[in-house]
């Protein structure tokens, strides 16, 4: 026989013995191949020992077959060798879970972020404020007069604590955000716009829907050219922003004592659209927030600057809007803090 | 308020059906809250807004009606009754009254009325507006106050004593059965309605059982007044009464409307009991201001952004009652009597444009940016944002809490400092002013752990609400953790200290010795440590707990001056020792031998890193093992250059109490 003949004879065995494809072998059908063919009894290891009996020419032929064949089988046995031990199994398992930290801001915390984040983007200024309030801010400088039952609204818990004689009256927690109204128009002149959050208080018992404390965004823009129909565009933006569809709103005239005209704001109701269901008491709208230009009397005390501007301001209930958005049904989860509520925004 | 559909309807003449009048008041600001529709009636539930006392009479809302259909309102010398005759100032009884206690007070006597139960149709008026009938009298002045708005109160004449009616201030510790048949004690700054011996009635609250009209009553004082509003408010809150009266005596009445009511009741008196009017007493004068503003459909336009035609305007304001007296380019428009919540310009245009309808006021948008006032507080947003972001980063869970704090919650966690309180609290729970977060945190670590979270890790930021930060916002960090070992709650802490002192204040912060209390300070930001025993069992905490409450204010001027530039890269290699030692935790502490390695380290000493921290059982001590990196800035280290640094380290190192070396 000749070493032709060999090669081909090891052609053919190998074509056997890999018929199945790199696919079908086991680690140790590999190795056994591996063995038979490149070991050091290996088959292709037989016919090296004959080149030294060959011609220079038919040395260098056989080489160059034998390297061939060599390759061939090698890299069919790397092949091989890795679909066999991505099937035989990993050395760890990638679906474990990490062991990542999982800290998370408040729902109430992000619904804020997000209300401010919309309106800063329109162009309002972001302020934050004391919720200690004085009597002057919380009220008179709002044109809310003190002696009247519209103060019932802003039911107000008193600080026991002796004030200045400054005539900005008692302490008080302050029982909504427009106080901030008061403040920075006194420090600043307009054009302005601003949006303050923060927490307020009223004297209420707590139950499902109220609570004493809560969260209020108050926004407003100051300018000689500002009416209505701005706050309306305003508004309008936020809300479909804000609740990521294509709400409808409607402004229902209301009374505030700090504007003129007032109004309260609807949005078509998020559950049924507008057809009426137990979310929206049949009427398809839902109220969220209170609006309206700002009234006169409230630039009246703020001197020259203030003299012929008009503004609009409008305010919100953060846990309300929170509520209507996830679908929460009682405000007392926002203050219990539960691993298992926190964990679910 | 409940509004009968069936009055309403017959009053201001509108063709509208039920649920169309219910939505038309809704979009005109008087928002009908629900509807009961039941056979051949139709009761509204509405909504009063505090500014309009003359939504408090049916006249009131009628008027609406018209104002929506564009009709004139409704005229009130058809509606309004009078009786036949009567005889003025000739009444066996007279009136008095004391300065400040009635701007007008109406007495009209009537003899010889016939106490009985009402007619139906006035009986179902009433009870469609949410009254109880109780007898044709008093039926009648309930009547009338609904239609008017003014409250009408009848006196058993009998039953007063002397011949006169004396309007008052109440004397110290006056008191008097009510009709509800209470007794109630006055005080000087009430008013009150009486004889010559005692108080008849509360004024403008509630009429004494002393001078009920009953079911025996033949002669009948009529009475129609009009109270100060602040006075009348004063005693309903002190008293604690809120009758139908007060409710529209607060919010002031029409002044026009004091005649016309006692007028229209005694002609329903005579007319339904059968009595006759005798003779009217008087005491002060009514002031009718009926103030003119000038309004153009220009200024309509200016504040709203939508032209209404100047026919629309006319026929809106005289719906709603106002006389208007139209000029080239604008209308003067007289404020009847019953608007008294209408005083400047922006007031009438908001009624022709809650009439015309806000819906049709155009969308548009404002130029907001130009130059208005922005970036005012980017940096304090950037710096709280950072801050959030850091908690997050050691897993903390944001907590909300209330800033109220019950008694029991300061003394245990805030001891002997003194905090605010509210006065006019609500619940003991929720008196005292917090400082910062820690102690609402503590509850809410109480909560989850009694619904079997293990660890919990909570944070808050939080104004404090402290004497000494009036009039700005003074903010804390607190943050509260509880594990089953007190070591792992306290590991989270610090992680959050490590942080600050890496992301915010850029220097180490200095943990100093404990206090007594168990607490340590940061350096003066703030402070830290397990939750003592006391104040767990306050707050009912099982599991070991730690908090940190950081000043942010403090911080927050750390991290707004730091400066931070480039500094170039290592351009030559470090070279690196190790030391390890044993350390007895109670007289040595990683900070101070960090302290001791950096102050003896020299200039070439870069970082200091613990490798390892290894507790051997059978010895006492702690071992720590740190790898010392040293490297200078121009040239290539010799190992013995930084060899020499080293062995100055190793020999502080050795010097100090509760340090065993195990290097060398």
């Amino acid at each position: 026989m000749s070493w032709q003949d060999d090669i081909e004879k090891i052609k053919e065995e190998f074509a056997r013995a890999s018929k199945k494809g790199p696919d079908g072998f086991s680690k140790q059908e590999i190795e056994s191949l591996r063995v038979s063919f490149l070991g050091k009894k290996g088959k292709l290891r037989a016919l090296y020992s004959i080149m030294g009996r060959l011609s220079v020419e038919e040395k260098k032929q056989l080489g160059k077959e034998l390297n061939a064949l060599k390759s061939g089988v090698e890299s069919f046995i790397s092949q091989a060798l890795s679909r066999a031990s991505s099937k035989t199994g990993l050395k760890f398992d990638p679906t474990l879970p990490s062991d990542v930290l999982s800290g998370r801001r408040h729902i109430l915390s992000r619904v804020q972020d997000r209300i401010v984040s919309i309106f800063e983007s329109m162009g309002f200024a972001l302020f934050y404020g004391p919720e200690i309030e004085r009597e002057y801010n919380n009220f008179t400088g709002l044109n809310i007069d003190i002696s009247h039952p519209s103060r019932d609204a802003f039911d107000t818990f008193y600080i026991d604590m002796d004030s200045p004689d400054d005539g900005l009256g008692k302490y008080l927690l302050r029982s909504h955000t427009s106080p901030m109204q008061v403040r920075i128009m006194k420090e600043f002149s307009p054009p302005l716009a601003a949006i303050v959050p923060g927490r307020v208080y009223r004297p209420d018992a707590v139950d499902a829907s109220h609570s004493f404390m809560f969260h209020q965004i108050e926004g407003f823009y100051v300018d000689k050219k500002a009416r209505f129909g701005q706050l309306k565009g305003v508004l309008l933006e936020f809300a479909r922003r804000f609740f990521e569809k294509d709400v409808a709103i409607r402004f229902r005239p209301h009374y505030f004592p700090f504007t003129e005209p007032s109004s309260e704001v609807d949005i078509s109701c998020l559950l049924c659209g507008g057809k009426g269901c137990s979310a929206c008491k049949q009427s398809g709208w839902i109220e969220v927030l209170g609006c309206g230009m700002i009234h006169p009397n409230v630039f009246k005390p703020l001197g020259e600057a203030y003299e012929g501007v008009r503004g609009f301001a409008f305010g919100m209930g953060v846990e309300r809007l929170c509520m209507l958005k996830y679908g929460i049904p009682d405000i007392r989860l926002f203050y219990n803090n539960e691993i298992g509520f926190l964990n679910q925004f | 308020m409940k509004i009968s559909y069936k009055w309403l309807k017959e009053l201001s003449g509108s063709p509208m059906g039920h649920s169309e009048m219910a939505q038309s008041l809704t979009f005109a600001g008087l928002e009908v809250v629900s509807m009961e529709v039941s056979e051949g009636s139709c009761v509204f539930e509405a909504e009063i807004t505090s500014n309009r006392s003359d939504w408090l009479s049916m006249l009131g809302i009628a008027r609406e009606i018209c104002a929506i259909e564009r009709r004139p309102a409704p005229d009130l010398a058809k509606i309004s009754k009078r009786p036949a005759e009567i005889k003025e100032g000739k009444p066996n009884i007279s009136v008095r009254v004391d300065k400040g206690c009635c701007e007008f007070y109406m007495a009209v006597e009537i003899k010889g009325v016939k106490i009985a139960p009402s007619p139906k149709w006035l009986a179902d008026a009433l009870e469609q507006s949410g009254i109880r009938p109780i007898n044709n009298v008093v039926d009648i002045t309930n009547y009338c106050m609904l239609l008017f708005g003014q409250p009408l109160h009848a006196f058993d004449a009998d039953k007063i004593r002397g011949g006169i009616i004396y309007v008052r201030n109440a004397g110290k510790d006056e008191r008097i059965v009510a009709l509800d048949g209470e007794e109630r004690r006055l005080s000087e700054q009430d008013i009150v309605i009486a004889d010559a011996e005692k108080p008849i009635a509360i004024a403008g609250v509630i009429g004494g059982e002393n001078s009920e009209v009953s079911s025996s009553t033949v002669n009948i004082i009529l009475e129609s007044a009009r109270f100060p509003r602040i006075s009348i408010r004063k005693t309903r809150q002190r008293l604690g009464i809120n009758t139908e009266a007060s409710y529209r005596f607060e919010r002031d009445i029409d002044p026009m409307a004091v005649e016309l009511a006692a007028l229209h009741a005694c002609a329903m008196i005579e007319e339904l009991a059968g009595g006759k009017a005798i003779g009217i007493g008087k005491a002060g004068r009514l002031n009718t201001p009926a103030p003119k503003i000038e309004v153009s459909a220009k200024d309509v336009a200016e504040i709203s952004a939508i032209d209404v035609p100047a026919n629309e305007i006319k026929a809106i304001l005289s719906g709603l009652g106002f006389s208007i007296e139209q000029r080239q380019d604008s209308f003067i428009v007289t404020v009847p009597s019953f608007r008294l919540d209408i005083k400047i310009k922006e007031d009438i245009i908001e009624e022709i444009l809650r009439i015309y309808g806000y819906d049709n006021v155009p969308v548009e948008y404002p130029a907001i940016g130009k130059n208005t006032i922005r970036g005012i507080f980017d940096k304090r947003v950037e710096f709280l944002r950072q801050v959030h972001c850091l908690l997050q980063k050691a897993g903390a869970y944001e907590a909300v809490s209330f800033s109220l704090i019950s008694e029991k919650e300061a003394k245990a966690f805030y001891k002997d400092v003194s905090l605010l309180f509210v006065s006019n609290t609500i619940s003991r729970d929720y008196k005292f002013l917090r400082l910062g977060p820690v102690p609402g945190l503590l509850g809410s670590l109480a909560r989850n752990i009694n619904r079997g979270y293990e660890d919990v890790f909570l944070y808050e930021i939080g104004q404090s609400l402290s004497k000494d930060a009036l009039d700005k916002e003074s903010l804390m960090l607190g943050v509260c953790v509880s594990s089953k070992k007190a070591q792992d709650a306290y590991k989270k802490i610090k992680s959050v200290i490590d942080l600050i002192a890496k992301e915010i204040t850029n220097t180490p912060i200095n943990i100093s010795a404990q206090r007594r209390d168990g607490v340590m300070d940061l350096s003066g930001f703030g402070a830290a440590g397990l939750v003592d025993e006391e104040v767990k069992k306050a707050y009912g905490i099982k599991n070991p707990a730690a908090f940190l409450c950081i000043n942010l204010e403090k911080i927050y001027d750390v991290w707004k001056n730091r400066d931070r530039k480039y500094v170039p890269l290592p351009a030559f290699p470090a070279v690196e020792f190790d030391i390890s030692m044993w350390v007895d935790i109670n007289k040595i502490n990683y900070q101070e031998i960090v302290r001791v390695i950096q102050e003896n380290g020299g200039g070439n000493l870069e970082e200091i890193k613990l490798v390892d921290v290894y507790k051997d059982k059978t010895r006492p001590g702690i071992s720590y093992a740190f790898r010392l990196f040293f490297r200078n800035k121009e040239r290539t280290l010799t190992s013995g250059e930084a060899g020499k640094d080293y062995g100055v380290i190793l020999k502080e190192l050795a010097k100090r109490e509760g340090i065993e070396l195990r290097t060398q």
